[in-house]
């Protein structure tokens, strides 16, 4: 399988401060792949590096074949569509103005960008007046707006940082659908995100702690890797005091709430009738929050 | 407690941010020490010029004294025609002594001596003009049996207007203001709403961001150059004596260089904030070191190095010599070609200071 991201070694350093240490992934052609970390994680800074927005202390990037060297900026970029956290589009001008401006940073010819509008609006199923100002569109709508002007020079990878935050669950769903559709359209996603049951979606997931890569694989990789024995779902039949809390915790590698029940990996040599006096139990999957729980805040 | 958790929270927040903070405490440093050198009134470093024969004893006389008394700098006009010494910026008074002398003339009772006064600046002729006759009458009364007359020219404004002084000035001052605060803060407002990410993701070179946006403020710079000049010559009667398409290419320099001040400026700042308050330093800075209000001969020598590398005062003295006396071409290009060179030096720090990367 060939790879559009390469990125070998890679350390962003400020000052004396590593926001990204030696790390290392492929993405290949086509896949969704999750970039998932706690805020500070180093996930924005690994993005703009791969974007070109920020230089790489050591290390190597590659997309689509082209080394981030000087001189190769403006190739690599052509190949990206970046589409940042802030829906960076300008409020007191139309959508069309928007696109229009978008396409003449890329260079985008007038005949192709008639073109690419209207087979992303056709994707996006986008029925709003182009002369609308985006200062009185919703989020939901400036968010896809947002991803046609990062899509409207038709590059092979997206890269979206944290595309659905501050939008409603319908918009987010819908979101995810039109990234999925992307890949029908051979692109490769590269995205962000805070949300775990987003993130079931993609192909892969790499996991950032500290400026560090601690994981990477398919959704269930992580979950049998992160969890090699069995999860249970306990449901406390009184509420837990803090003696109780404390001797469940005890017994167990993990010990998460989960709503009002709570996720429990137990020990080796604990045993899970000695809870059923207590709990009502039942044997449940890990879901990715309990591997971004595990792996992430595990040692806080 | 509310009263005092807000005043914390804004003085924090006001301090914690090191180039607010350093402009708190530049901007009222800097007004300080240029309101107390630059705004003065006082009259001094006047060139004076002389078209006195050797042998005038009277005309010598009084022309030392007014060397003399330190207000004056003496400056050769030998070579050149009075009116030309003043509209070339040579002289800005020039002493000319009747034909055949002044003392011959005092001699014979009719002892009449002319002097040339610049009144494009209004507060400086009108010194002049005082200070002249003063030292004439201290320093012949004892000389002559009748009094000497010192017939005044006054050249260029010779009503006196004061608005002929200041509307200039002021064009000056609205400029740069509008065009530099325009484009600084445009800039700022892109990094502060995260637009400028978005550009520089895209294959662009800086030079297309510099153009970009020096290009629209300096066209909307141009379209107020007329708007000013019609309002003044509508409002306050300027006089416009010299050539249009040299005035043009003038502000077409200038506003190019208020421009490049926004963009060299919106790469010390990241937000608008910042912005308006650094343009507000700058802005102060510039006008009080133009010439525009208080003249620039009126400042000690240290300032007045400053403000001859300052392009609005050569484009404030230009205006002036443009609309006023003419346009005398070689007072005009040494004056384009200083705007020039200052914009050359200012886009070239601009170049190397702006980045389209956000390290």
């Amino acid at each position: 399988m060939r790879n559009i991201v390469e990125v070998q070694n890679l350390c962003v350093k400020f000052g004396d401060f590593f926001a990204v240490k030696d790390v290392s992934f492929a993405v290949t052609y086509g896949e969704i792949f999750g970039f998932l970390g706690a805020n500070g994680a180093g996930k924005t800074t690994t993005i703009r590096v791969i974007c070109g927005l920020t230089h790489a202390t050591s290390g190597e990037v590659i997309i689509a074949g082209e080394h981030f060297i000087k001189g190769k900026e403006d190739i690599i970029k052509a190949n990206v569509g970046y589409m940042s956290q802030r829906f960076t589009l300008y409020n007191d001008l139309t959508i069309k103005e928007n696109l229009d401006f978008a396409a003449t940073t890329h260079n985008v010819s007038r005949k192709d960008l008639q073109r690419n509008k209207s087979d992303l609006f056709d994707l996006i199923q986008f029925n709003k007046k182009e002369s609308s100002l985006v200062s009185e569109l919703p989020s939901g709508i400036k968010q896809q707006v947002a991803l046609v002007a990062a899509l409207i020079h038709q590059p092979k990878l997206v890269v979206l940082d944290e595309p659905t935050a501050g939008v409603s669950p319908v918009s987010r769903a819908y979101f995810w659908e039109l990234i999925r559709k992307l890949t029908k359209m051979n692109k490769t996603v590269f995205v962000t995100t805070h949300y775990m049951d987003e993130a079931e979606n993609c192909d892969r997931i790499a996991l950032m702690r500290s400026g560090e890569l601690i994981a990477i694989g398919t959704v269930p990789e992580l979950k049998n890797n992160t969890f090699s024995t069995q999860m249970y779902n306990i449901t406390p039949k009184k509420p837990l005091i803090n003696d109780d809390a404390e001797s469940i915790s005890r017994l167990c590698l993990l010990f998460e709430p989960y709503g009002i029940h709570y996720h429990v990996v137990l020990k080796h040599d604990a045993d899970i009738t000695s809870l059923e006096d207590k709990c009502y139990v039942e044997k449940v999957n890990p879901s990715l929050e309990d591997v971004f729980i595990k792996l992430v805040e595990g040692d806080r | 407690m509310i009263l005092i958790g807000f005043i914390k929270k804004e003085l924090i927040q006001t301090l914690r941010d090191p180039k607010l903070g350093v402009m708190v405490l530049v901007a009222p440093v800097l007004q300080i020490l240029l309101f107390g050198f630059a705004l003065t009134n006082d009259v001094v470093n006047i060139r004076l010029g002389a078209y006195i024969a050797p042998n005038d004893v009277i005309a010598l006389d009084i022309y030392n004294a007014a060397i003399a008394s330190k207000r004056f700098l003496p400056v050769d006009v030998s070579n050149t025609a009075p009116e030309k010494a003043i509209q070339q910026g040579i002289a800005d008074a020039v002493l000319v002594a009747p034909p055949g002398g002044l003392t011959r003339a005092a001699g014979n009772c009719n002892g009449k001596m002319q002097v040339l006064v610049d009144a494009s600046n209004v507060l400086r002729a009108v010194s002049i003009d005082g200070f002249i006759q003063n030292i004439t009458q201290r320093t012949c009364h004892h000389l002559t049996a009748s009094p000497l007359k010192i017939v005044v020219r006054t050249l260029y404004n010779p009503t006196l207007e004061t608005t002929t002084f200041t509307v200039p000035g002021v064009m000056a001052m609205l400029l740069m203001t509008l065009v530099m605060i325009l484009t600084s803060t445009s800039i700022a407002k892109e990094k502060e709403s995260g637009t400028f990410e978005t550009i520089i993701a895209a294959p662009i070179k800086r030079r297309h961001i510099i153009l970009g946006k020096t290009i629209p403020f300096a066209i909307v710079g141009l379209f107020n150059v007329f708007v000013i000049l019609i309002s003044g010559r509508l409002l306050f009667h300027l006089p416009f004596k010299g050539n249009f398409l040299v005035f043009l290419l003038e502000n077409m320099l200038f506003v190019t260089c208020a421009v490049l001040v926004g963009i060299l400026m919106s790469t010390f700042v990241t937000n608008q904030q910042q912005s308006m308050l650094c343009s507000f330093i700058v802005i102060f800075v510039l006008i009080m070191l133009s010439g525009s209000f208080f003249p620039v001969e009126n400042m000690p020598g240290w300032l007045r190095i400053l403000a001859y590398i300052n392009p609005m005062a050569h484009h404030t003295f230009l205006i002036r010599n443009i609309l006023l006396k003419g346009g005398e071409p070689l007072y005009v290009t040494a004056h384009m070609f200083a705007i020039f060179a200052t914009n050359v030096l200012i886009a070239c720090l601009a170049f190397k200071r702006f980045k389209i990367t956000l390290d």
